[in-house]
């Protein structure tokens, strides 16, 4: 697992994740599936911002995308 | 309604009933239950939309058939009055909310939708490593975008 920071939004806003609603200087809370290739298989952006997903979710989400460790 | 007869007695306290439900019920419960949770209203704002209208209308329609009803008196009017009231002023706060969440988050969906390929980055961790989408080549990514620590 990496954490990255993003101070001056290039990839926020490369991934069209400012907020709009607070004034797009931070990032809307979105997550994002992606396969070996880098293609979006699934991606979940909720309205609101202080709705976010736990572990639970995201390995649900892994495994209804087909690439969770218990369906490898 | 010593002059009703038990028939419009019973007639009239449903009327009663049924808007007390209609106000009380949608404008404190339902505004309670799903109006903190924008995701929702964001994902299905038109059948909420339409439960709330219809509420509405019936509120607006019982305060019309009961206006100049003989069996209502003024005691009676004066709360269908105010919960009509109520809902029409809720209903027209409502639509003004959802018509405002909309317009803010309308342009706000640019990301990467499912299917897409999602735009590759390099960013430099506070180590010092540069790490790109292109290293995970191969493997599949979970990508979260969180706003910190607050």
């Amino acid at each position: 697992m990496v954490y990255l920071s993003d101070p001056n939004q290039e990839i926020i806003d490369a991934y069209g994740l400012a907020d709009a609603t607070l004034g797009k200087d931070v990032a809307r809370p979105a997550s994002f599936i992606l396969d070996g290739e880098g293609r979006v298989l699934w991606r979940h952006l909720p309205g609101d911002w202080r709705v976010r997903l736990g572990p639970d979710a995201y390995l649900e989400a892994l495994d209804h995308v087909g690439v969770g460790v218990q369906s490898q | 309604l010593g002059k009703a007869s038990p028939a419009q007695q019973l007639q009239l306290w449903v009327w009663c009933l049924s808007c007390f439900i209609g106000t009380v019920g949608l404008f404190i419960y339902l505004p309670m239950s799903t109006l903190p949770s924008l995701e929702q209203l964001s994902e299905e704002p038109t059948l909420l939309t339409a439960v709330y209208g219809m509420s509405t209308a019936i509120c607006v329609g019982i305060w019309f058939k009961t206006r100049h009803h003989p069996l209502f008196s003024d005691a009676l009017r004066a709360p269908l009055r105010v919960g009509t009231l109520a809902a029409v002023i809720g209903f027209s706060g409502y639509c003004t909310y959802v018509y405002a969440f909309s317009q803010t988050l309308a342009p706000a969906d640019q990301a990467p939708q499912v299917g897409e390929m999602a735009p590759d980055f390099e960013i430099t961790d506070p180590e010092g490593f540069t790490w790109s989408l292109d290293d995970f080549r191969g493997t599949p990514v979970l990508l979260v975008f969180y706003r910190g620590h607050w």
